[in-house]
């Protein structure tokens, strides 16, 4: 029965496009349905009926009626219960893929009644149940376990309640145009050093301006051999290299061409190993993907941006 | 799902489902041995202690089956056969077994709605008014638990699931009304004859001498008579029941039967009508005055003249009779009914006997012996009691000639056997007589207790045809015109009810029964003949009145939905603080001038809007914007600060822009 209703539903809301603004649940948006607990509750309505007529029990016929005006009374409340209330849009924070992505909706109970026992769920994306109190906005999560790397959207998602009795099932399907970006997992392990860009010696390197001492890092082919701390590289298997601020310490480009040889996945998450490893590193690096060019630069939008273009890669957006 | 995981479950709202089902299950304890609820108890207890005690409280199977066995067999036990009572008790055990297989929500809401019909199943032993207290008490335990699991995590109170479901409940109360009166109900029973529940004190088929006495000490109700204008004086006030023809030397009974035509009757003089609702006593007799017209409907009239429905009396049942005080009962007497009516035993009486034919042998018409007779029991000083002698072997001589002492049963029997014996065809009828006036709620309406069974004699008269004659009248006249009590003056005896004490306490008594009466008529005599009687005048001309009614029916239910969603919403508004309120009827004005406050918009952001949007207007939008915030997110709301903005509100006036 449920495969038929969301056929139904499928079908009747087939022009829906995703809007970004709050929507606010009215009546043309809401569906109301008895649960399974409710078509059983119909059956015990209807064998009490049979069982007060049979005796002629005028107390039976007050206890069915009484739960009938009862299933009344739910159906009416069940749909109060979403009605009026509306759905925004909520942050959502990138993670790494195998990670749990969050979307947050945000449900506005405008009204001046309380409301129990909301749920927000979408296919495949788990969901959180609230309770609003009047007035207030609630952010629950929808959330995707073991996010495969890629803008995940969980599209139609549903706002649903069976409160108060649990007879009747009232939903309302909503297309935010939810996002999620899921970067890819970088790397584990040793990774190879991305490539020097051609022309760029390590000569380039010793420019003049600030040289401010940042730290230790990794050796990689084509440092200049002074700025090699001698004295902390022993006994560490690899030399140990003397980072600078300011010291255009390498610009890396970290290209599409350089993942030569794996699968697209592998590619992305080298690619995303090496980003993380020259942000901590304190390089300006640049990122060149078949249709993006990231100029090389630093910082944390920048680090943000190359994520987002390595999440992007491949998809529809 | 397992338990732990389930945030819909907590041990708190377990314990209230076992609670509710207790409660449920509880009346169900008067009528059955107390094995039943000691098995609820351990049942209960032993799955609360693994609850609270952290344990799994699903049972393992063996356990399982070893208890439904034992259900099984504590049932067969006292029912030996499987009757709707024994199915209810069954039920009562299997549902606090249920509580074993708790795993998921759904097998709560199962719980729930067996216990619903747990509730439903006591109605079959007893549907007063205490009764339906406790069906409004049950239903809002049970439905109470189905809020508690409809949401999960904490409660914010711990009456939440209380209140709610009260609130539904109370608010379902139209609807139900609605559908108490107008939804169709269908003539019962539907399959077989009701099997009947507890036994009820009442006129047997037979009447051994004491049965009348026995019921004397009842003051359980008959049934209960309204006339429709006065009440026609107590010595008229004949309700018949069983008609005994068949005398053994000690018991009357019915005696054997042939198929032969209905005895012709007359009727003269007015008829009275009047309203009667009878209490169930799980037999198909059913009374009306003397001797009524037609039989009302779903009965018959027998040949002797008593009522008979079709189907037993297991619920208050209301029908409205006509019946002529002055009648004739049959025009001829057939050979066989004739000599079925002079049956004597082959021993006994034989004094009696003797006496009897001496008058007839002596040439005294029937008339004339029936007075002999009747002046016999004046003049020999007979007299009415409760408690007369023992009278063991020959009762009718012993009574007759010794201790001319008894109650109507002994005079009953002893002129009947005198008739016979005197060659007068006779019968014995066992019935009710008199009643109590009761007024309630200006309404005058005749008791009927057991305590007034009466027994009394039918002779057959060739000029008359079956003419009752009633010896005790003869002898204690008052027992016919004004009642039992006043006939036995002091008598210990008597039940409560009839004494002439405690005239407070037995007002206040009177007054509930009114208030019985009432509930007898129109809840729990409201079927769906009633219904027929009530909706009949709706039909219309195209339509029947069923279908009428079930437009009705629709219309009014949406007529309800409407107004308790009216209602809601007004009262929510009237819940709204009235500053808010104000604010919200000075955006409604902007809105008006063109600007429309967006739903996430604070009053802050709106009112820069609004005063880009409308400069003219900006001065009095800031004002009043910066004394509602002010009102709202500070302090309590001082009065001369919510005066000054109401008057701002209600002064604010938009000018459309020309």
């Amino acid at each position: 029965m449920r495969f038929l209703i969301d056929r139904l539903e499928a079908w009747m809301t087939r022009k829906m496009q995703p809007v970004p603004g709050p929507i606010r649940l009215g009546h043309e948006r809401i569906y109301i349905i008895p649960d399974k607990s409710g078509l059983t509750f119909g059956l015990l309505l209807t064998l009490m009926f049979l069982g007060a007529s049979n005796e002629s029990l005028g107390l039976g016929f007050v206890l069915t009626f009484l739960l009938g005006g009862l299933a009344f009374t739910a159906l009416l409340a069940t749909f109060r219960n979403l009605f009026g209330l509306t759905i925004l849009a909520g942050p959502s924070e990138p993670v790494f893929a195998g990670q749990t992505a969050r979307i947050a909706v945000g449900l506005h109970n405008q009204g001046d009644r309380e409301r129990w026992a909301v749920t927000v769920d979408a296919d495949r994306w788990s969901g959180e149940t609230g309770d609003l109190p009047p007035g207030e906005i609630l952010f629950l999560a929808l959330t995707l376990a073991h996010a495969p790397r890629g803008v995940q959207r969980p599209g139609r998602f549903r706002v649903h309640t069976r409160f108060p009795l649990g007879i009747f099932f009232a939903w309302s399907r909503t297309d935010l145009g939810l996002e999620a970006v899921v970067y890819p997992r970088p790397e584990s392990g040793r990774v190879p050093d991305p490539p020097i860009p051609p022309g760029r010696g390590a000569f380039q390197r010793d420019g003049p301006g600030e040289e401010d001492f940042r730290g230790l890092r990794n050796y990689r082919p084509g440092d200049p051999p002074k700025r090699i701390a001698w004295k902390k590289s022993v006994g560490m298997p690899e030399p140990l290299v003397k980072s600078f601020a300011g010291a255009p310490g390498g610009i890396l480009s970290l290209t599409w061409e350089a993942t030569a040889g794996r699968d697209v996945e592998a590619r992305l998450s080298r690619l995303c190993r090496w980003v993380l490893d020259a942000e901590k590193d304190g390089e300006s690096y640049g990122l060149t993907l078949p249709g993006v060019r990231l100029p090389p630069n630093r910082g944390t939008a920048h680090r943000r941006a190359c994520l987002e273009a390595l999440a992007r890669y491949g998809s529809d957006s | 799902m397992t338990p732990a995981a389930d945030p819909y479950r907590s041990r708190w709202k377990l314990t209230g489902l076992a609670a509710a089902i207790t409660l449920a299950a509880v009346p169900h304890a008067l009528h059955l041995p107390p094995t039943f609820p000691i098995f609820w108890t351990l049942v209960a207890g032993g799955w609360l202690l693994a609850l609270w005690g952290g344990r799994n409280t699903v049972a393992p199977t063996p356990l399982r089956v070893l208890l439904v066995g034992s259900a099984w067999l504590l049932t067969w036990f006292h029912f030996h056969r499987l009757t709707q009572g024994a199915f209810v008790s069954l039920l009562s055990l299997f549902i606090f077994l249920k509580l074993l297989e708790i795993r998921e929500r759904k097998d709560v809401i199962t719980a729930v709605f067996i216990g619903y019909f747990l509730t439903l199943s006591f109605f079959l032993n007893s549907q007063s008014i205490l009764s339906a207290a406790w069906l409004f008490l049950s239903s809002w335990m049970l439905t109470a638990v189905l809020v508690a699991f409809s949401h999960p995590g904490k409660a914010p109170r711990w009456d939440f699931p209380l209140r709610i479901s009260g609130r539904l409940l109370l608010h379902a109360l139209p609807v139900m009304a609605l559908l108490f009166f107008l939804f169709p109900r269908i003539p019962g029973p539907l399959w077989g004859i009701s099997s009947g529940g507890a036994a009820v004190t009442g006129l047997s088929e037979s009447m051994q001498p004491g049965d009348i006495r026995f019921l004397a000490q009842s003051e359980e109700v008959a049934f209960r008579v309204r006339f429709d204008g006065k009440t026609p004086p107590r010595r008229d006030l004949y309700w018949r029941g069983p008609v005994l023809h068949f005398f053994d030397g000690r018991a009357w009974k019915p005696g054997a039967s042939r198929p032969a035509p209905a005895p012709k009757r007359l009727h003269f003089g007015p008829a009275i009508l009047h309203e009667v609702v009878l209490e169930p006593h799980h037999k198909r007799r059913i009374f009306a005055l003397e001797f009524p017209h037609a039989a009302p409907p779903g009965s018959r009239l027998k040949r002797d003249g008593q009522l008979v429905a079709e189907q037993p009396i297991t619920t208050p049942q209301r029908y409205i009779a006509a019946s002529h005080l002055d009648y004739r009962l049959g025009t001829e007497l057939g050979d066989w009914e004739r000599q079925r009516n002079l049956q004597l035993p082959f021993l006994g009486a034989a004094k009696s006997r003797e006496m009897a034919a001496g008058w007839q042998a002596a040439g005294l018409s029937p008339r004339e012996i029936v007075d002999k007779a009747l002046n016999r029991y004046r003049e020999e000083t007979f007299g009415y009691t409760l408690s007369p002698p023992l009278m063991t072997l020959d009762m009718v001589d012993q009574f007759l000639f010794e201790a001319k002492r008894g109650f109507c049963e002994h005079f009953a029997a002893s002129f009947a056997v005198l008739m016979r014996a005197a060659g007068v065809p006779a019968r014995v009828v066992t019935g009710y007589q008199g009643g109590e006036i009761n007024r309630f709620n200006e309404e005058t309406y005749l008791i009927v207790r057991q305590a007034d069974a009466h027994a009394w004699t039918e002779v057959w008269l060739d000029d008359a045809g079956w003419v009752r004659v009633d010896p005790t009248a003869a002898v204690a006249p008052d027992r016919v015109e004004l009642g039992l009590a006043a006939s036995l003056p002091g008598e210990a005896l008597l039940p409560f009810m009839l004494k002439p004490e405690f005239g407070w306490l037995k007002d206040a008594l009177l007054l509930w029964d009114g208030v019985n009466h009432a509930w007898n008529q129109w809840v729990l005599g409201y079927d769906w003949r009633q219904q027929e009687e009530l909706l009949s005048g709706l039909s219309s001309d195209f339509f029947s009145w069923r279908q009428n009614v079930t437009w009705l029916l629709l219309g009014g239910l949406l007529l309800a939905a409407g107004g308790l969603l009216l209602y809601w919403q007004a009262r929510e508004r009237a819940q709204r603080d009235p500053a808010r309120r104000l604010y919200d009827r000075f955006c409604a004005r902007l809105a008006k001038a063109g600007v429309e406050r967006r739903a996430t918009e604070g009053p802050l952001d709106f009112a820069r809007r609004a005063s880009t949007a409308r400069p003219d207007l900006a001065e009095g939008i800031d004002s009043l914007t910066r004394l509602y915030i002010d009102l709202r997110y500070g302090p309590a709301p001082a009065g001369k600060a919510f005066d000054a903005f109401r008057q701002g509100v209600i002064a604010f006036r938009v000018k459309t822009k020309t």
